[in-house]
């Protein structure tokens, strides 16, 4: 995989295959960046593809000054995406935020399709709660995630070492790649099951 | 393909990315404006980084569906919900985690063990409801107003094992025909509150029972304020309940 300026030197020649392998390599991380900005699978899908075509346009036409920079450009651009849709969505007037304030979701009520994965991500986190041993460990997820108490005064409640902290929220995650990963294995076989 | 390689500085160690946990910092909303800028310019390129965020946002997410909808279940009846859901975000977050620390949270907690729990309760319940069996009883403890000496050590001492439980309290309060309800408050040793709660309504003994998780209490002094609330939700004057908590093996 070529470095990011190597990718801009090549796109500034015409190089379509190196359009192609900008869109590969960021595009999962501009799609989790997006979602974590609009809370919104279906909003992020419209920015993503808005960014990436923003992205090679720029490029194209030479706007990008350092292109060593080339994530932080994307970053920007797709940053700058959501403030745009964000300020055009709100009904009533709001504070302007500066383009590196860090925004919260608009908070729109969620398509029933969002509800829907909401729920189905809720069963698959109760498998892991089901399977998490000790049920201390239990505890400290929902005091990290929920409560947002700080790691240090999770450890002192416990009597946890940080290193012992550092592992429960690595089982936790573990647990739930091994969840995810039958839940869409289960569901790929549903897809064949009723394909013609 | 496993990526990695972009211009990220210091976060170009995953060990130290991992030790300080900033993918679920980052999701949480926890990293500063200029950490975040530069986390996002460094994972937008990493699969490593990528996958832990994705795990984290995933658990982070059921985390609070959950939470979410033990608290539906828990004020739905009341008829809570509608005047709830009319209020800000910022107010429904703190009713919320309000709810989810006095009653819903260590529920939650134990999710296989929600039916024993229940049945548990069901006893305890029944217990107190016995004129005849006022006697303290496995995990309820009765605690008397203090009255003098309020700096002092508390009578009711509570020794905790490391296994989570509920804890029942049987408050009494001195009897008040103006009051329709009381409301509750836990204190801790600063004297900052833990919890504060009500409308509770007293049993057939005019005892006010407020049960608390143990796992909010730390090994220290704590005080359960009680007020009578008059038609108008208005608390006068409270009473303070202490006890003294010490914690297995401490």
């Amino acid at each position: 995989m070529s470095e990011p300026a190597e990718l801009v030197r090549r796109i500034l020649g015409g190089d379509r295959d190196a359009e192609a392998q900008v869109v590969e390599r960021y595009s999962r991380g501009v799609r989790f960046l997006l979602l974590q900005l609009t809370n919104d699978p279906s909003r992020a899908d419209d920015l993503h593809q808005e960014t990436f075509r923003l992205v090679v346009e720029k490029v194209r036409a030479g706007e990008l000054r350092e292109p060593a920079k080339l994530p932080a450009f994307i970053r920007q651009l797709a940053r700058n995406l959501f403030i745009g849709e964000y300020r055009k969505k709100a009904k009533e007037p709001v504070a302007q935020p500066a383009d590196d304030e860090v925004l919260g979701p608009p908070a729109p009520s969620p398509s029933p399709l969002v509800r829907l994965l909401q729920r189905e991500n809720a069963r698959i986190v109760r498998l892991v709660l089901e399977v998490l041993e000790p049920p201390r460990d239990r505890e400290i997820l929902f005091r990290f995630f929920i409560a947002e108490h700080e790691k240090a005064d999770i450890c002192a409640d416990f009597g946890l070492t940080s290193l012992h902290f550092n592992r429960v929220l690595h089982r936790a995650r573990q647990r739930l790649k091994e969840q995810l990963m039958r839940y869409h294995k289960r569901e790929n076989l549903r897809v064949q099951e009723v394909r013609p | 393909m496993s990526r990695s390689q972009n211009s990220g500085g210091p976060f170009e160690d995953h060990d130290a990315l991992e030790a300080s946990h900033v993918a679920e910092r980052y999701v949480l909303g926890k990293l500063s404006a200029e950490e975040a800028e530069r986390f996002e310019e460094h994972y937008l390129g990493c699969d490593v980084c990528l996958e832990k965020l994705e795990l984290s946002r995933s658990l982070h997410q059921g985390l609070q569906e959950i939470a979410t909808e033990e608290v539906q279940k828990a004020v739905g009846k009341a008829g809570f919900l509608a005047w709830f859901l009319r209020r800000s975000g910022a107010f429904q977050g703190a009713v919320a985690f309000g709810l989810l620390a006095a009653v819903v949270l260590p529920w939650a907690f134990l999710v296989p063990e929600v039916s024993r729990l229940r049945g548990e309760r069901e006893g305890l319940v029944g217990e107190l409801g016995s004129a005849l069996a006022p006697q303290a009883q496995g995990l309820t403890y009765r605690l008397s107003p203090e009255r003098s000496d309020p700096g002092g050590e508390p009578s009711t001492r509570l020794t905790l094992g490391e296994a989570p439980e509920w804890l029942s309290f049987a408050l009494q309060l001195p009897p008040d025909r103006s009051a329709v309800a009381h409301r509750a408050r836990l204190v801790g040793a600063e004297g900052e509150t833990l919890w504060d709660g009500g409308p509770l309504e007293p049993d057939a003994s005019g005892q006010v029972t407020v049960r608390v998780h143990s796992s909010w209490l730390g090994g220290t002094k704590y005080h359960l304020d009680l007020a009578a609330l008059d038609g108008e939700g208005n608390n006068p004057s409270w009473v303070r309940f202490s006890f003294l908590v010490w914690r297995g093996g401490v």
